[in-house]
């Protein structure tokens, strides 16, 4: 059996305490994909459009899954999924919410600007593993990814 | 149709002739009268001063005298007159008599009187002006509010009580209002501005009524000063602004803390869990039981800010109102319960169709409150029955949640619903003390009431009221 290099997650996250635990969450699940990190929405979108500290990337190659939370410095979560929904290259990137914020108006904001899913960050390292498992599950294995150039409407 | 007495005197006063209005109007027939002196007409006071003569006098000396004044009947009865006496003279200029008219106005007399009574007793202060915008007459009312008399009043411009800068205005409407007189509320829309005697002025809604006078039109203004009125407008106002800001503020609050507050949380968890799970080898049972007295803490305070986030949730929220189904509710909410510990077995008692108008989710809140209350302290007991239903109270619906629980001891009631407040040690039974501040807020909101009764052991019973139709009494047809 050939592997093609499985595809990277773009984790959107601006505390390093939740990087270093979302990684260990990861680990602890033996989610091998390559992780790509951005402290905030700058560096997300870099990333995604090629720009910047990613300048010449492929922003054909897209990440299996973005993770993104909300609160982020110089610009925030909800531009970032702005952002990625407006621009055609992204509209199909699955995006997952991923944040402290059980708030109503997150959760509306979020999915009225096009998020995939919304996921509460639990405090419970347990059930945060737990989460990152079904997660995984679900975004890098059950979920059939968009059409590789998609006819926009 | 008025009538009028006409009839004629001598030079001396005594009656010469008389006519059939003057019999009707005073009672005297022609022959009983002719040759008496006409000071039989005057009420004994007026003869005494010598008024019958007195206006004889003036009569002969100007051709003409006019009086309104009392006078009095054959039988002895008074009437309210107006007398108008001409002297008669020959063409060589010689006094030959006098001609006399008199009009019964008593009537005219007492409905004048309740005019001014009217306008007396009026709560708002009356100004009535002419066509000319002089002021004819006004009510005390108007003294007081003004601060000037009636006298001081009387003749001068209305516009006299109309701030100095809107004069020239005033009188500009004023000829525009006597073209199209109708009743209406003056300047419709405009924050209206009085002037008192010193000089300050105050908010007044006028509304203005034309009548019509003796002399033409006259229009009545109704001045009310509205200064305490506007006060209370503007506090109101403003404490509107202030409670919509503070409300801004908790919600910008609530947001930074449901984003902040919970991410050291993680890490402390987090971290203890990833030290428990790769150092345990060099932790001693000491180490290890610390680190997890440590992820409790952190667990029980992520799950307090995530309570004082609901109970100000709660108060944030802006209030729907629809019909809802409390059984189905109850129903809903006893079932995810159920769903928690599939191993117990709690019998739970709901009535049905109970329903009431309110907000569906706070409702649904106050539900898994006070059901999870119940199911929490009947965790002990060894045949737990939760039960809902609703009685009537005098005339009002009551709801309530009882249960055979641990219950409570009474003397702590007073603590029940401040939010932070336990009756029970955590280890016993778990929670924060926010729940039933949570619903107390809830009900609060509704406009109803919430309360507790319970003895230890004994179980609790929660009820709360929603304003709502009246119960029908039993036995009652619709």
């Amino acid at each position: 059996m050939t592997h093609s290099i499985a595809k990277a997650i773009l984790l959107v996250e601006d505390n390093p305490d939740d990087v270093v635990l979302t990684l260990r969450a990861f680990e602890r699940n033996h989610i091998t994909n390559p992780v790509v990190h951005a402290a905030d929405g700058v560096e997300a979108l870099d990333y995604l459009f090629g720009r910047g500290r990613w300048e010449g990337r492929d922003p054909a190659d897209l990440p299996q899954v973005v993770l993104l939370d909300l609160k982020l410095p110089r610009v925030d979560g909800l531009e970032v999924l702005r952002a990625v929904r407006a621009d055609a290259r992204t509209h199909f990137l699955p995006v997952v919410v991923l944040t402290s914020s059980g708030e109503e108006r997150d959760l509306v904001d979020s999915y009225r600007l096009g998020a995939n899913s919304y996921v509460r960050k639990p405090v419970d390292f347990r059930e945060f593993v737990e989460a990152a498992r079904e997660l995984g599950l679900y975004w890098l294995v059950l979920n059939q990814a968009p059409p590789k150039d998609p006819v926009v409407p | 149709m008025r009538d009028y007495a006409i009839f004629t005197l001598d030079t001396e006063g005594r009656v010469a002739s008389w006519n059939a209005a003057a019999q009707r109007i005073k009672g005297w027939r022609a022959d009983e009268v002719i040759g008496r002196h006409f000071s039989i007409f005057y009420p004994p006071e007026d003869v005494a001063q010598g008024k019958p003569e007195a206006e004889l006098r003036r009569a002969a000396a100007e051709g003409y005298a006019e009086d309104d004044g009392w006078r009095m009947r054959k039988d002895g009865s008074r009437f309210w007159a107006n007398v108008e006496i001409t002297s008669l003279r020959d063409p060589e200029g010689q006094l030959r008599g006098f001609g006399k008219i008199t009009c019964d106005l008593t009537r005219r007399r007492h409905a004048e009187a309740r005019f001014r009574q009217l306008v007396e007793g009026a709560p708002d202060a009356l100004v009535i002006s002419d066509r000319r915008g002089r002021i004819q007459l006004v009510n005390s009312q108007a003294e007081r509010i003004f601060g000037w008399t009636r006298s001081e009043l009387v003749g001068q411009p209305i516009e006299t009580l109309v701030p100095p800068r809107f004069r020239g205005v005033h009188v500009g409407d004023r000829a525009k209002y006597a073209n199209a007189p109708a009743v209406r509320p003056m300047g419709a829309g405009l924050d209206l501005l009085a002037v008192r005697k010193d000089g300050s002025e105050f908010p007044a809604e006028i509304s203005l009524s034309p009548i019509e006078g003796d002399d033409g039109p006259l229009v009545i203004a109704a001045v009310r000063d509205v200064t305490a009125r506007r006060t209370m407008e503007r506090a109101l106002r403003e404490a509107k602004d202030n409670a919509e800001a503070a409300n801004r503020e908790l919600e910008a609050f609530s947001y930074s803390v449901s984003h902040d507050l919970r991410a050291p949380l993680r890490s402390i968890d987090g971290f203890s869990q990833a030290l428990l799970e790769d150092y345990t080898a060099r932790l001693d049972d000491a180490g290890q039981d610390y680190l997890r007295r440590v992820r409790t803490a952190a667990q029980r305070m992520a799950q307090l800010i995530d309570d004082l986030l609901q109970l100000s949730r709660v108060s944030r929220a802006a209030l729907t109102s629809e019909p809802v189904d409390l059984s189905a509710l109850a129903r809903s909410v006893a079932t995810e319960l159920q769903k928690t510990r599939p191993d117990r077995s709690t019998e739970f008692v709901i009535a049905e169709g109970i329903a009431t108008r309110g907000d569906a989710r706070l409702l649904r809140l106050v539900f898994e409150n006070l059901l999870g209350n119940a199911w929490k302290f009947t965790a002990r007991v060894a045949a737990p029955r939760i039960e809902v239903g609703m009685t009537a109270q005098d005339g009002e619906r009551v709801f309530y949640v009882r249960d055979n629980g641990a219950g409570f001891d009474m003397r702590y009631v007073d603590k029940l619903f401040r939010a932070f407040q336990r009756l029970h040690a955590v280890a016993d039974f778990p929670g924060t003390g926010i729940g039933l501040a949570t619903v107390q807020r809830i009900v609060r909101r509704h406009g109803g009431r919430v309360w507790a009764e319970a003895s230890i052991d004994g179980g609790a019973t929660f009820s709360f009221t929603l304003p709502g139709p009246a119960p029908a009494e039993p036995g009652a047809t619709p």
